[in-house]
C-alpha cells in the first residue's frame, strides 16, 4: 500500500506530472495528424529518455501512449482519415456523425472511449497483471494462428454487402503481405532483388495512404466541389459538453467496458498490436449492439466507442508483459523497455518487488494522463472541430505532406514513402471501381501472423495438423470463425438477386 | 591462402591509391568532425543493440564535440541498415553499428557484397549467445541437455529469432559439434513466450533479453557461445569450456562505409575507445550480461575476416546457404 502511495507521490512531483501531460499533447497532436503516428512520436522522443530518471521518462513516454491512442480518432472523426493505425475503423461511424453536424458529440465520444478503455486497461494493470500475464503465455503459436482466422473473416462484416470484391481486395492484401522476408526460412523473396524490399511492405504507410490520398486526389479533381461538412451549433460550449459526456456515459458503458476488456486482453498478447483490438472490438459491438436506433456505418455511437476503448484498453495490456516479463507487447512499450534498461531498472519477473516505485508511479502517470485526457476533452474539443473549418486547398495538400514525411519517418525508408503512394493511387481507383479498402488492410494486418503462426504451429507440432483442434483456445475460436464464414454466406445466398446487383453495379 | 594474398595486395594498391588521392582533402579535413554524425543501427529501437550502440555514441560524441544521432534502419535481418551505410558518402559523418550480422547477411547472400565491402573502426561489445531452459525442466547441464536432444523420438525443439540469426548460428553449430538433432524453431521476436509457454523446450537468446528471468529464478543458463564467462553469471560455463569451440561470436562495433580516411577513422576509434570505457555502458553491461570488448582499428580488420571464415565454415557445414 506504502509502495502505491509512493508511486502516485513519484507521478504527482513537478517534473514527472509537467511531463506526462507534455507527453499527452505530444501524443495527441502527432496521431491526429493523418501521417504521423503514435510510434514516430515515441522513437523522435527516444534519445531524450536517455538524459531522464525512470520517473519522468516513464511519464512522458506514458503521456505520449494515451495521447497517441486518442489522437487517431480525430483526424478519423474530422476528415475521415484515421491518423494512427489504432483509429483504423474509428472513422467509419465517426465521419458520418461529423456529416450531420455533430462533430463535437462524435469527439466526446472518442475521448470518453478512450478514458474509460485506459481506466479498465489499468485497473485490469493494477490486480490482475500476473494471471494475465500467463493466460498470455497459453496463446501460443495455434492459438494465434486461430485468432488471426477468425479476425480475418470480420473481412466479410468490412465488405458493404460486396462480398466477393472484399474477398478479392483481402487477397490481394494477402499477397502484398508476403513481400519481404520469408519468416521461417529467413531467406527475401518477392523483392526483385532490391535490398530495401527485405524490409516488407508495412501495413502503416498502405494504410496512411490509402485513407488520405484519395481524398486529395477527389479534392484536386473538383477543387469547386468542397462538401465542408455543417460546423456544430455555435453555441457549444465546454459545460454543455461536460454534461453531454455525462449524458452519453450510461448509454455506452456496456459497449465501452467489453470492448475494453477485449483490448487489453488482445494487448497483453505479445505481436498483436492495437489496430487488431480496434477491429475485433467493433465488430463485436457491430455485432451485439446496445444502441440499435442508428445503424453501424451511419453514425453509431458505438462503432465511435468500441474501438477507441479498445485500443486504450491495449495500452494496459501491452505493459503486462512488459513489466511482468520483460517483453516488449508494441513498439511503444519497446522504447520504454529501453528507456529503463538505460536507468538500470530491469523490468521481469523482480520488477515488482525490486522496483516498486518505478512501477506505481507507472501506473501513477497512467491515471493523471488519463484524467488529463478527459479535462482536454471538455476543454479542447470547441477548438478540435474547428479543424473541418480548414479549406480543402489548404488542408488537403497539408495532410499530403504530412503523410510524405510520416511514411518516411515511420521506418527512415523511401520504400515506405514508394508504398504509402502507391496504395494511395490503388486506393482512389478501389473505391471508383467499388471495391472496399479496409478488407486489404485487415489483410495486410493480420497476413504476416497468420503464415508466421501456421508455419510455426506445424513446425511445434512435428508438423501434426491435430494442433489446431487439441489446443482447446484454438479449436472454439477456429469454430467460432467457421459459424462466421456459415452465417454470412447463408445471408448473402438468401438476398434477393436484385438487391446483389444493385449492391455490385 | 592465395585468396587472402591477392585481398592484402589489392589492399594494400587501394590504400595507396586512396592515400595519393586523399591526400590533399586529408589535410583540408582535419577539423573533423565539423558537424553532427549520424550514426545507423540497423536493429529497432530498445533491443541490446540498440541500448549498447546508442550508449556508446553518446559516450563518444562527448569525446568528438559533436552530436552523434542515431538513427534505426531496420529490416531484412540488419541488411537494410548494412546497405544504407555501405552507399553513403565516406566522410566520416555516416557511421554505422554493426553486429556479426553483418558477416550473416553477406554469407547468406540476402545481400550481394562482401565482409570487406565496408571498413571496421571498433569493437565495443561481444554479446554472449545462451541456451536458455526453463527452471523447472529436467535438465541441468549443457552434456543432459544435448544428450537428451540425441533422442530422436522425443525431439527437442529449440527456439531463436530466425534462421540465418545468430542466435540460430550460434544454436545450429552447437548441435552439429555435438552431432544432435533438434527441431529449430523460428520463433521469432516471441522467443521468451515459447520458452514460457512450453512451445520449445529451449531457446536460443542474447541474455539481456532473459536476464530479469534468470534473476528471478525462472530460467536457466545451461551455456553460452562466449570467449569468456561473463560476470553477471559467473556460473555459466562457455561452449569452449564444454569442448565445443566455436570460436565465432555475437561482436558489436562501428564501421564506415569504404574509403573513409584513415585519420577520420583514427578519430573515431579514440572517441569509442573512451566510450568503450564509460562508466555507463559498463554498468548497463554489467546488469545486462553483455561483455565489454574494446579492439581498436589496427586489429578490427583482421578480427572480422577471422570471424567471417569461420562463420562461413559454420554455414557452410550447417547447409543453410
Amino acid at each position: 500500500m506504502e509502495a502505491i502511495v509512493d508511486g502516485l507521490l513519484t507521478a504527482l512531483e513537478p517534473q514527472v506530472f509537467s511531463l506526462t501531460l507534455l507527453g499527452v499533447v505530444l501524443g495527441l497532436v502527432m496521431s491526429a495528424m493523418p501521417g504521423l503516428t503514435t510510434t514516430v512520436a515515441v522513437v523522435l522522443l527516444l534519445p531524450f529518455t536517455f538524459y531522464l530518471d525512470a520517473g519522468p521518462s516513464m511519464g512522458l513516454l506514458m503521456g505520449v501512449f494515451v495521447g497517441g491512442m486518442t489522437g487517431g480518432a480525430m483526424s478519423a472523426i474530422l476528415v475521415n482519415i484515421p491518423g494512427n493505425p489504432a483509429s483504423v475503423v474509428t472513422n467509419i461511424d465517426g465521419y458520418p456523425m461529423t456529416e450531420r453536424g455533430a462533430a463535437s458529440e462524435a469527439l466526446t465520444l472518442a475521448f470518453l472511449g478512450s478514458f474509460m478503455g485506459g481506466a479498465v486497461g489499468l485497473i485490469l494493470l493494477v490486480l490482475i497483471a500476473p494471471q494475465l500475464a500467463s493466460i498470455a503465455l497459453a496463446f501460443g503459436a495455434p492459438e494465434q494462428f486461430a485468432l488471426v482466422v477468425l479476425g480475418l473473416t470480420l473481412v466479410a462484416g468490412f465488405s458493404e454487402g460486396k462480398l466477393l470484391r472484399g474477398f478479392i481486395a483481402a487477397g490481394v492484401g494477402l499477397m502484398i503481405a508476403t513481400v519481404g522476408m520469408d519468416p521461417i526460412a529467413g531467406m527475401p523473396r518477392f523483392t526483385f532483388g532490391e535490398v530495401s524490399m527485405q524490409q516488407g511492405i508495412s501495413f502503416i504507410p498502405i494504410m496512411i495512404g490509402m485513407f488520405a490520398l484519395p481524398l486529395a486526389i477527389e479534392a484536386l479533381r473538383s477543387p469547386k466541389g468542397q462538401n465542408l461538412p455543417p460546423l456544430d451549433a455555435p453555441s457549444y460550449h465546454p459545460i454543455k459538453n461536460l454534461i453531454a459526456a455525462v449524458k452519453m456515459l450510461p448509454k455506452t458503458a456496456i459497449c465501452g467496458v467489453r470492448s475494453a476488456v477485449i483490448g487489453t486482453g488482445i494487448g497483453a498478447v505479445p505481436g498483436t498490436g492495437s489496430a487488431i483490438a480496434a477491429v475485433v472490438a467493433y465488430e463485436c459491438a457491430k455485432r451485439f449492439p446496445c444502441i440499435r436506433n442508428v445503424s453501424f456505418g451511419k453514425g453509431n455511437p458505438e462503432g465511435i466507442v468500441a474501438p477507441e476503448a479498445a485500443n486504450s484498453a491495449m495500452m494496459g495490456g501491452a505493459l503486462i508483459p512488459m513489466l511482468i516479463l520483460g517483453i516488449p507487447g508494441d513498439p511503444v512499450t519497446a522504447v520504454m523497455l529501453g528507456a529503463l534498461t538505460i536507468v538500470g531498472v530491469n523490468p521481469g519477473p523482480l520488477m515488482l518487488s525490486q522496483h516498486p516505485d518505478v512501477v506505481y508511479g507507472l501506473f501513477g502517470s497512467f491515471a493523471i494522463a488519463l484524467g488529463f485526457l478527459l479535462i482536454l476533452a471538455i476543454v479542447g474539443i470547441p477548438l478540435f472541430v474547428k479543424a473541418v473549418r480548414i479549406p480543402v486547398r489548404i488542408l488537403m495538400p497539408t495532410i499530403v505532406l504530412l503523410c510524405l514525411i510520416g511514411s518516411f519517418a515511420l521506418r527512415n525508408t523511401m520504400l515506405d514513402v514508394f508504398a504509402m503512394t502507391a496504395a494511395g493511387v490503388l486506393a482512389y481507383f478501389m473505391k471508383r471501381w467499388g471495391y472496399p479498402i479496409l478488407p486489404m488492410l485487415l489483410a495486410l494486418i493480420l497476413g504476416p501472423l497468420l503464415e508466421t503462426q501456421f508455419r510455426m504451429s506445424l513446425i511445434i507440432s512435428f508438423g501434426d495438423p491435430m494442433v489446431f483442434i487439441t489446443s482447446p483456445i484454438s479449436a472454439v475460436l477456429l469454430l467460432l470463425a467457421l459459424v462466421f464464414v456459415a452465417v454470412m454466406v447463408w445471408a448473402e445466398i438468401r438476398r434477393p438477386k436484385a438487391t446483389l446487383m444493385v449492391a455490385d453495379s | 591462402m592465395f585468396r587472402k594474398q591477392l585481398t592484402c595486395s589489392i589492399a594494400a594498391a587501394s590504400l595507396s591509391v586512396a592515400m595519393v588521392l586523399s591526400g590533399s582533402s586529408a589535410l583540408a579535413d582535419d577539423h573533423y568532425p565539423e558537424k553532427p554524425i549520424e550514426m545507423t543501427i540497423t536493429f529497432g529501437a530498445g533491443g541490446s543493440a540498440d541500448i549498447s550502440g546508442r550508449l556508446a555514441a553518446e559516450a563518444a560524441s562527448q569525446v568528438l564535440g559533436q552530436p552523434i544521432s542515431v538513427v534505426n534502419r531496420t529490416g531484412g535481418g540488419g541488411a537494410i541498415g548494412f546497405e544504407h551505410v555501405r552507399v553513403q558518402e565516406p566522410d566520416g559523418y555516416n557511421i554505422g553499428w554493426l553486429s556479426a550480422s553483418i558477416l550473416t547477411t553477406t554469407l547468406l547472400g540476402s545481400l550481394p557484397q562482401q565482409w570487406d565491402d565496408w571498413e571496421y573502426v571498433t569493437n565495443i561489445t561481444v554479446e554472449p549467445a545462451a541456451i536458455v531452459v526453463r527452471n523447472d525442466s529436467p535438465w541441468q547441464t549443457m552434456e543432459e541437455f544435448l544428450a537428451a536432444a540425441d533422442n530422436t523420438s522425443n525431439r527437442i525443439r529449440i527456439g531463436h529469432a530466425g534462421v540465418g540469426s545468430f542466435t540460430y548460428t550460434a544454436a545450429a553449430a552447437l548441435a552439429n559439434e555435438a552431432g544432435v538433432e533438434p527441431v529449430f524453431v523460428p520463433v521469432g521476436k516471441r522467443r521468451i513466450p515459447s520458452l514460457l509457454g512450453g512451445e520449445v523446450e529451449a531457446i536460443s537468446v542474447h541474455p539481456p533479453e532473459a536476464m530479469s528471468l534468470l534473476r528471478a529464478g525462472e530460467v536457466r543458463f545451461l551455456g553460452v557461445l562466449a570467449p569468456e564467462r561473463n560476470a553477471a553469471f559467473p556460473d555459466v560455463p562457455t561452449f569452449a569450456e564444454l569442448g565445443y569451440d566455436l570460436g565465432f561470436y555475437q561482436f558489436r562495433g562501428v564501421f564506415v562505409p569504404k574509403g573513409t580516411p584513415q585519420h577520420v577513422k583514427e578519430k573515431l576509434d579514440d572517441a569509442f575507445r573512451e566510450a568503450s570505457k564509460s562508466e555507463e555502458l559498463l554498468s548497463v553491461a554489467e546488469e545486462k550480461g553483455f561483455g565489454v570488448f574494446y579492439i581498436g582499428l589496427d586489429e578490427y580488420t583482421d578480427f572480422v575476416e577471422e570471424q567471417n571464415q569461420l562463420l562461413d565454415e559454420a554455414i557452410e557445414a550447417l547447409g543453410i546457404r
